[in-house]
């Protein structure tokens, strides 16, 4: 079999291309920037979808006609790709960011600076940067700081209001649960106590209950991994918890056959005591493992673990644990109120909460965030209605967006909003670059002055406003005072609320700086033929 | 001991709580609710013949901060509350949800007349909270993880900074959301029992602690000084006039001038003292269900 071919692009047609194909994205990006956005339409087959964010616009833009320009495209996607799997946010604000250093880059490097050590210096001066802008970050505490954040997203007020008092009410470790809802608004309701996904084993358990759900009060919980084959692995078991006089019982397992269920499914049995049987759902097993611990903290039982060699005949009273309110349905169960150790309970949050400021992977960080959710003792429930099915798609992924914004802003703080805290790090970045010697140093903290005000050239443009007026008059404007796009006038921005996420805006300058100083280092691509079509970068 | 006035009821039952305006004291007990007008010489079931059963148990009483104009009483029961705006001629019953609650302790909002915020601390079922002058409640127990509530305390300055504090069985909790979300404070001596809190006019932050002594904070508890060094619990603290402190121990009733050396007030077991609202006595709920009265300034 033969071989195609590869085609070999050298410079300058390298440089070229790539500016193309970032050129092409960046400007399908910029105008979803900003309080006055515009969409974009994104056509497949016969499906019209209307896009707001530069994370999926990015996703839908799988290939461009040119190949060559392809690579710029591809180069600048996987760090947008990268942005929004980390913070959620920020992506257009990358994608502006990116494109001035890519451009301004190449104009150094055609002046005869050489790409790798500018590379290592545009990193260098990264460094600087970052620490200007974590310094103006300021922590939010109250529900109008949450609601101006929450409106920097999504531009939707009445979504602002809600997930504000969600914010408020669950704080930034809080479980939210975002569904479709029915009406065209948005809803939202507050959860007592923790829940887990697994319900009941047996709908004989939820006749005669209101609404498919069966509830009791101060109910016992053994929790174990059993696997119950055989009445008899149960009824020793009952036995004891009938002589203990436990009138409420909840029994979590990991699975139940139908023989089991029987013994107590049986009349005689149910009219003395109450055995609600449920599982943890769980696509791991670590996950049904850590609900395990998190439930015997939360109810002060123990584990009855069959790899330590126990079984429920063994059970003894201390194992118990329990709360003052347990529900089930048929697809999870929960309690409130569990009479497990404060002091004890408070430890293992405490450990969970320090793994949580260390998890460095988003994977990792967002089990242990599902774990302090449900340990925090409630949670909220989002319903996001719309006019047609498309609509509630959209303005669901619009909610989990600002969430994750949120949760951002509670644990990492907020900037003065607007592109205004990155315009403002200008003058430190060119008084920087006038004491550097090196061609390359000065040109790069020359690249990150010019590309500080990319955000907010981006979003004066969207708003039809003209950036250099804008910007001349900004330069003489104390560092807090930004311009209102809503108002239309230079104004003190924080007393606006008008604030950005600071760690959605640190990520989006970093990833934005590494990946175009990377690009920039390209020299050389080669293209094969009929090469595999990607889905995810 | 001239300064010192004892009643004797006829009601010889356990006393939980005392409130007081002027003349009229209301006196929270294992058989109601009552009330005197005359300083403690006659005494009424405040219950009666309002609601039909009045002799339900009541654990804790609260008057409106504006009581002398919105008459508000809330009597924290069994249960839920009971809530009166007309001195306790007439109650309304305003039961919590499912399973039922022991209301333990009550907050009133210091802006109530506009916020119509209440709190109440239920013993095993965490905080329920009202903003609708306890017409509706609702729990909040987000970050609460200790649920048995002891006490809990209305920052001076509530309108501006939201503050309420609760003392649990294993330590002291903050929100600075009005009662709504709530973060763990560290004490010295980590996860005593806060049986007593009390904030001063400027903002200064007393605790009581069940063998730890009495603990202050002029951090709004972010650090702490101990400044009563005993192993009795402290059951109560007020702040009198002049910032004197009294702290209320099982068996003794103790005053301090600064915090620094304390000298004995009453020598007796006491369930409850409370400061009346000249500061000029306090009012002492006994064991042997004697209320006794003090005056302060004879001292």
């Amino acid at each position: 079999m033969i071989m195609p071919i590869p085609k070999i692009i050298q410079q300058p047609n390298t440089h070229r291309a790539i500016h193309n194909g970032v050129t092409t994205l960046v400007n399908a990006i910029r105008p979803t920037l900003g309080p006055l956005p515009r969409y974009l339409v994104n056509m497949q087959g016969s499906k019209l979808e209307l896009l707001d964010d530069g994370g999926i616009i990015a996703r839908r833009i799988i290939q461009v006609d040119n190949r060559q320009e392809d690579v710029g495209v591809m180069l600048l996607r996987q760090v947008l790709w990268q942005v929004n799997q980390h913070v959620g946010d920020g992506t257009a604000t990358t994608a502006v960011i990116y494109e001035a250093i890519y451009n301004e880059g190449l104009r150094y490097i055609a002046a005869g600076a050489n790409p790798m050590q500018l590379r290592d210096h545009l990193m260098q001066a990264l460094q600087p940067l970052s620490d200007m802008l974590m310094e103006q970050r300021q922590t939010i505490t109250d529900i109008e700081s949450l609601r101006s954040i929450a409106y920097s997203v999504c531009y939707d007020q009445s979504m602002a209001d809600v997930l504000a008092d969600v914010f408020n009410t669950i704080g930034r470790y809080g479980q939210v649960d975002i569904r479709k809802g029915h009406g065209r608004g948005i809803e939202h309701k507050f959860v007592e106590g923790s829940y887990w996904k697994g319900g009941v084993q047996s709908k004989e358990m939820l006749r005669g209950t209101k609404r498919l759900v069966v509830e009791s009060e101060n109910t016992a919980i053994l929790i174990s991994d059993m696997d119950i084959k055989e009445p008899n692995e149960l009824i020793a078991f009952i036995q004891l918890a009938m002589r203990l006089k436990i009138e409420n019982l909840l029994l979590i397992v990991r699975s139940i056959s139908e023989k089991g269920l029987s013994v107590v499914l049986n009349e005689r049995i149910a009219e003395k005591i109450k055995v609600v049987i449920v599982k943890i759902d769980g696509f791991v097993e670590d996950d049904q493992i850590q609900a395990r611990q998190d439930i015997a903290f939360l109810t002060g039982g123990n584990l009855i673990l069959k790899a330590a060699g126990q079984t429920l005949d063994h059970v003894k009273e201390s194992d118990f644990g329990s709360a003052r309110w347990v529900w089930a349905d048929k697809n999870n169960f929960g309690f409130a109120s569990g009479k497990g150790d404060p002091r004890q309970l408070r430890d293992h949050i405490n450990n969970l909460r320090k793994a949580y400021s260390k998890a460095i992977d988003d994977d990792h960080k967002e089990r242990l965030l599902n774990r302090l959710g449900r340990l925090y003792g409630g949670s909220a429930t989002v319903h996001v209605g719309g006019i047609t099915d498309d609509d509630i798609d959209m303005r669901k992924t619009l909610v989990e967006r600002t969430v994750r914004a949120l949760r951002n802003a509670l644990e990492g703080g907020v900037i003065i909003g607007g592109g205004t805290a990155l315009f403002s790090c200008q003058p430190m970045l060119k008084a920087k670059a006038m004491q550097q010697e090196n061609l390359e140093a000065r040109a790069a903290y020359q690249i990150l002055a010019k590309a500080v005000e990319g955000p907010i050239r981006a979003l004066l443009n969207n708003a039809g406003c003209d950036p250099s007026e804008v910007l001349a008059d900004l330069t003489y404007c104390a560092s807090s005072d930004g311009f209102n796009l809503m108002k239309n006038k230079i104004s003190n921005l924080a007393e606006d609320g008008i604030f950005d996420v600071a760690q959605v805006q640190l990520e989006a300058l970093r990833r934005a700086v590494s990946g175009a100083a990377q690009a920039l280092t390209v020299d050389v691509m080669i293209l094969h033929r009929n090469p595999e079509t990607m889905v995810d970068p | 001991m001239s300064n010192i006035q004892k009643t004797q009821t006829e009601i010889a039952d356990i006393i939980y709580d005392i409130a007081v305006f002027n003349q009229t004291i209301f006196v929270a007990r294992q058989t109601g609710l009552y009330h005197s007008l005359d300083g403690g010489v006659n005494w009424i079931n405040t219950y009666h013949p309002s609601l039909p059963e009045s002799n339900i148990p009541t654990l804790t009483v609260e008057l409106s901060p504006n009581y002398e104009n919105d008459k508000t009483i809330v009597a924290g029961i069994n249960g839920g509350i009971c809530l009166s705006t007309d001195s306790g001629e007439t109650w309304l019953v305003h039961q919590f949800r499912k399973p039922i609650p022991m209301v333990t302790s009550i907050a009133v909002s210091p802006n109530f007349a506009t916020d119509k915020v209440i709190l109440a601390g239920t013993y095993e079922d965490g905080m329920f909270r009202s903003d609708n002058a306890g017409e509706t409640w609702q729990a909040f127990n987000y970050g609460l993880f200790d649920h048995n509530i002891l006490c809990v305390a209305i920052s001076p300055f509530y309108e501006d900074d939201q503050t309420v504090y609760a003392g649990t069985s294993s330590g002291i909790y903050k929100s600075i959301n009005g009662g709504k979300l709530w973060h763990d404070l560290t004490l010295p001596n980590d996860y005593d029992a806060v049986l007593s809190l009390v904030l001063s006019p400027d903002g200064e932050l007393y605790v009581g602690t069940e063998t730890n002594g009495m603990l202050k904070s002029l951090d709004n508890g972010a650090t702490w000084t101990t400044i009563f060094d005993t192993d009795s619990a402290i059951n109560s603290i007020l702040i009198g006039a002049n910032n004197r402190l009294i702290a209320q121990l099982n068996d003794a009733v103790m005053i301090s001038d600064d915090g620094t050396t304390w000298t004995s007030l009453i020598s007796s077991d006491v369930n409850i003292v409370i400061l009346s609202e000249d500061q000029q006595f306090i009012i002492a709920g006994l064991t042997d269900t004697t209320i006794q009265q003090i005056n302060l300034f004879d001292l």
